[in-house]
């Protein structure tokens, strides 16, 4: 049973991996997850400079969710290589950084910083956290700047480059398109959801940061339609995210070659391996013999 | 604290007793969170599978735990806390923990002061019963609304070498704001408190020393959501992985 799959230049044992933001730079997870096991790490969003993230409180649950608005809290740069890369590097999982920032060159150094070292699979260049109040979303306002991002991006590393979209456009698939012309190996999708809570008797936003990103099971068939759609729009591969929890396959059949488990670890933190447990018994079932044939394999005719 | 393996698991329930009003005490079968918690650290626990709403894991400290059993206390209050305390005996919840680094043992004096406001009177139950296990002393100062919400006063008793009831409406012990009647028996006596955050501003205006025991909102309990932000004069801290007990002269107000 072949449960591997495979991401630009990157093949991964499994198509489940952990979202960025939901697990941390690993080592906090390793006691409940066996690292080694997953397809593959995305990290904590990495930014040139050290970041506090926006004033408490930053998260507030929501029906079926959550609204976040961490703002990207992360040691920086040079804190990600002295203190968390070393023991990615050994953990037995591909890692990809996911990287942010405010302007184009803030992108630049990190990518540029890290492409010396060892231990890193690829990027996921985020370009749609939805908590920053200045730049990186801007990337994903018009397909333009994704262009310009991509562009930038591909010329800097030959290692896998993935392009984590917004679903807080139009048409997702315009985003995507571009990636692909530029020369991205996969895009990932979707990031959270602007969405916003309000305390009725206090009459006050519930984040201090006013609106957050949603996330959960609520935004699950948001997830599975973008996914479906992008999948048929583009060649590459999609990395199809949003409230994963035990039902990660409905991504790959409508077109995600592989997932991101996310929210799903704040509650139960040992998920990503209950799902991926599931994969070869599913796969068995449905009569398949690798993943790639579960992959877009959703049936639309009656035949 | 740092090694030992933590636990997630279905536990089931031993008891789930209302005392009165909205307060509610629940006991579930955790013998591997039990024998390793310390007083100050905190379970996450759901009732009902993960997906099924609402979602996240809700955080309340250890009242107690023996070598076998986990108690916690609370004031039903939302949706979690609802379905936490409908679950009745031999139903099963998810349960996460140890959690939190909790009172440092290394801290404990031979003479203790606990103060506890309301519902935050858990960890300091648990702590009280562990000083007194050591053979050291507690003066156990007990703040809450009223009467009505002390239901577990009678229990602590046995293991306070003084306890100071107070209410605010004078319905039991001595009336007024806990914080008003605070001595400490020396000036080296740690102070331990959890409670409103009105009160435990009160609590670090008059002693910055004291040790007070942070409740924030939580999404993982694990340190990787980075939701659980505390401002301290050394930056911003998470309550859950570098609390949730942080030193009162270290922690900014809002």
């Amino acid at each position: 049973m072949g449960i591997d799959v495979r991401i630009g230049k990157s093949r991964l044992k499994n198509p489940v991996c952990t979202a960025s933001g939901t697990f941390g730079f690993a080592e906090e997870m390793k006691e409940w997850v066996p690292l080694r096991q997953l397809g593959a790490i995305f990290t904590k969003a990495v930014t040139r400079e050290p970041r506090e993230g926006n004033p408490p409180p930053r998260i507030v649950e929501t029906p079926s969710g959550m609204l976040n608005a961490i703002g990207l809290a992360n040691p920086g740069v040079e804190g990600f290589i002295r203190d968390k890369l070393p023991f990615l590097a050994k953990c037995g999982s591909a890692v990809f950084v996911n990287v942010a920032g405010r302007t184009l060159e803030d992108y630049q150094q990190v990518v540029e910083r890290l492409d010396g070292e060892k231990g890193v699979e690829g990027y996921e260049i985020n370009i749609s956290c939805p908590n920053v109040k200045k730049g990186g979303i801007s990337f994903s306002a018009h397909p333009k700047e994704t262009r310009r991002m991509v562009r930038r991006m591909r010329s800097l590393t030959k290692r896998t480059l993935i392009i984590k979209l917004s679903p807080n456009v139009t048409d997702i698939t315009e985003y995507a398109k571009v990636c692909e012309e530029e020369g991205a190996d996969a895009v990932s999708l979707i990031n959270t959801l602007v969405g916003m809570s309000v305390d009725i008797h206090t009459r006050r936003p519930r984040l201090a940061n006013i609106t957050g990103g949603l996330s959960g099971p609520a935004v699950r068939p948001v997830g599975v339609a973008m996914t479906f759609k992008t999948a048929r729009a583009v060649s590459i591969p999609v990395i199809g995210i949003g409230g994963i929890f035990s039902d990660a396959l409905e991504y790959l059949i409508a077109g995600a070659t592989a997932v991101q488990v996310g929210t799903g670890h704040f509650v139960d933190p040992g998920i990503a391996e209950s799902i991926l447990h599931g994969l070869p018994e599913y796969l068995k079932k449905q009569g398949l013999k690798k993943m790639s044939e579960l992959t877009g394999s959703l049936k639309l005719t009656d035949a | 604290m740092k090694n030992k393996p933590k636990n997630r698991i279905r536990v089931p329930v031993v008891k789930s007793l209302s005392l009165g009003g909205t307060l509610h005490l629940l006991t579930f079968h955790a013998p591997d969170i039990a024998r390793s918690a310390l007083p100050g650290q905190f379970v996450f626990l759901k009732a009902g599978e993960p997906e099924e709403s609402p979602l996240l894991k809700r955080a309340f400290s250890v009242l107690e735990a023996d070598t076998e059993n986990v108690s916690v206390y609370f004031e039903v209050k939302g949706a979690g806390t609802k379905r936490l305390a409908a679950l009745r005996k031999g139903q099963f919840l998810s349960a996460t923990g140890p959690l939190g680094k909790g009172f440092n043992p290394r801290e404990y004096g031979p003479i203790n002061v606990l103060v506890a406001g309301g519902c935050g009177m858990a960890p300091l139950f648990f702590l009280a019963k562990r000083l007194h296990a050591l053979g050291k002393k507690g003066h156990f100062y007990f703040g809450a609304r009223s009467k009505s919400f002390q239901p577990l006063v009678r229990r602590i008793r046995p293991f306070c070498d003084r306890l100071i009831q107070v209410t605010e409406d004078g319905t039991a012990g001595k009336k007024g704001l806990v914080t008003a009647f605070i001595t400490l028996p020396d000036p080296t006596a740690p102070l331990f408190s959890c409670g409103p955050t009105p009160m435990l501003k009160a609590v670090a205006v008059l002693f910055p020393e004291a040790r007070l025991a942070l409740e924030t909102r939580m999404a993982c309990g694990l340190g990787i959501c980075m939701g659980c932000a505390v401002k301290t004069i050394s930056g911003v801290r998470l309550c859950c992985k570098e609390g949730p007990v942080f030193k009162a002269s270290e922690v900014v107000w809002e």
